[in-house]
């Protein structure tokens, strides 16, 4: 950019010095392992995830007499309809994947130790909003999974003392999962990535206040520091490549991995399929259901 | 002091990788940008078969094609020969014989080439409700702000009392 334009905008907005302080000047330990990358995976996810989002809702239809079979003509009718809704379902496999990897490391190195645990708290809300999420568009495809899916987590709520059974039929707005579900689900799918949006920023800013942790454990001496770019945008990149690899292979070749073969049935209020299973990335938490008596009769993995 | 002999390799590196990202985030794109067209159900209906064999002469059907309004007008021989007499308007002349494939079916796109309104059928051919242009049975703009004859779709007959109105 020409230096007189670049000129006039530091005067009235500190764009070069946020670039120096935040990215060629940003201090960043010279021994971080690929076990960093996947904190950068995880924003390019959110971005993949909001940018395919978008593209599917300006085909999908949110509404219970319609959103089987608008899914349907997104994968035959849509120019790469189903290349956009396989990256986005595929995609929220991989976010968690990724997530979880970044947990582990978080973990494993001790990551989350003081000054670092608002960087863990922060990453548990994020960890939430992912789930719920996830969990809300799971019932927009309004296949029999989706379905029964939604009526075993909003059962959960009916451990709430005293009111449990309002709060589900407040949650539901029916009766039963039905349309009123499906709208509300669909605007809270919309919304909820702009939201984790907003707390990666806040992650982030307490990332670029504490600094990175490190395989040693140790707090490092700032000869120990290199700046992020150009060294770690680029291995940010290499990973991705990686990564990218790994996810076009699921994403061309083993897509229906992530979508079960009975959510290809529409929703049927009148019957349960036989075998009920959550997403693999809910699996972790499966067994908490069994604290959850009516969660534990209508759920049977 | 002598130019590092590897700057020319780097420059070369570092162009050659921006330009495969670069291509690479292009192709991406591509299939996000393409959902955008028409999708193949809707192409799908993107031409339409008009009996004619109902169509009383001086009728007008107004049928749909692509989702837009069409005239089909069934002229009477005293409207072919009015319309044989002149070319429209300054504004755009044109012969009649030149609009139409049979001279008793006139087949035009129902849409006022000023900003789109639909104009609305009188004995002298169509006004349009909005700006006020003035067409005649050949649909030819003979005044008002519209800037040129309504226009004419890609049309065959495929028998005597069919037409198809094709894609473009
Ligand atoms: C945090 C990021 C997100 C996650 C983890 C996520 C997850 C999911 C999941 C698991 C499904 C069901 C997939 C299927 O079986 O097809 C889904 C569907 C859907 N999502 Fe998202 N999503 C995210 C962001 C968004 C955004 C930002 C939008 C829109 C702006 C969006 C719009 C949709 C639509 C329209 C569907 C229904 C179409 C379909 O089922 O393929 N999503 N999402
Ligand atoms: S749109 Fe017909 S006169 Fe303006």
């Amino acid at each position: 950019m020409d230096r007189r334009i670049v000129q006039w905008i530091d005067r009235r907005f500190p764009l070069t010095a946020f670039i120096k302080k935040e990215l060629t000047g940003y201090p960043t330990p010279r021994n971080l392992t690929s076990w960093w990358n996947f904190g950068f995976l995880a924003g390019f996810m959110l971005v993949l995830q909001i940018v395919s989002g978008i593209f599917l809702a300006m085909h999908y239809k949110a509404d219970a007499g319609l959103a089987f079979d608008s899914v349907e003509h997104i994968m035959r009718e849509v120019n790469y309809g189903w290349l956009i809704r396989y990256l986005h379902s595929t995609g929220a496999s991989a976010f968690f994947a990724i997530v979880y990897i970044h947990m582990a490391r978080s973990l494993y190195y001790a990551s989350y130790h003081e000054p670092r645990e608002l960087m863990w708290w922060s990453g548990q809300l994020l960890l939430l909003l992912l789930m719920a999420t996830a969990f809300m568009g799971y019932l927009l495809p309004w296949g029999q999974m989706s379905y029964w899916g939604a009526q075993v987590i909003t059962n959960l709520f009916r451990a709430t003392p005293f009111i449990g059974d309002e709060v589900v039929l407040w949650l539901r707005g029916d009766f039963a999962i039905g349309d009123a579900t499906l709208t509300r689900f669909f605007v809270f799918h919309f919304l909820f990535p702009f939201l984790i949006f907003g707390v990666v920023f806040l992650h982030l800013v307490a990332l670029h206040y504490v600094k990175s942790s490190n395989p040693t454990g140790l707090e490092l001496s700032p000869k120990d520091q290199i700046p992020f770019h150009p060294y770690y945008t680029i291995k940010d990149l290499y990973g991705l490549g990686w990564f990218l690899i790994v996810f076009c292979y699921f994403v061309f070749f083993q897509p229906e991995l992530f979508i079960e073969p009975e959510n290809n049935v529409p929703a049927n209020p009148l019957q349960t399929p036989p075998h009920i299973v959550p997403e693999w990335y809910f699996l972790p938490f499966t067994p908490s259901c069994a604290l959850f008596p009516t969660c534990w009769a209508e759920w049977r993995p | 002091m002598g130019r590092d002999p590897d700057l020319g390799r780097r420059d070369f590196l570092n162009t050659a990788t921006t330009l495969v990202a670069g291509a690479g985030l292009a192709a991406a794109a591509w299939p996000f940008i393409s959902s955008m067209n028409p999708s193949s159900n809707v192409l799908a209906r993107a031409s339409t078969e008009v009996d004619l064999s109902n169509i009383t002469p001086a009728e007008v059907r107004t049928v749909a094609w692509q989702g837009k309004p069409v005239f089909v007008f069934h002229r009477t021989l005293e409207q072919i020969a009015a319309m044989a007499q002149s070319l429209g308007s300054d504004k755009d002349p044109e012969p009649d014989a030149e609009r139409v494939q049979r001279p008793e079916w006139l087949v035009v796109i129902g849409l006022c080439t000023h900003l789109g309104c639909v104009p609305n059928r009188k004995p002298h051919g169509w006004d349009c409700p909005c700006h006020g242009s003035v067409y005649d049975n050949s649909g030819r703009i003979l005044k008002g702000p519209a800037p040129r004859n309504l226009d004419l779709p890609p049309y065959e007959f495929l028998a005597a009392d069919r037409l198809l109105i094709k894609k473009a």
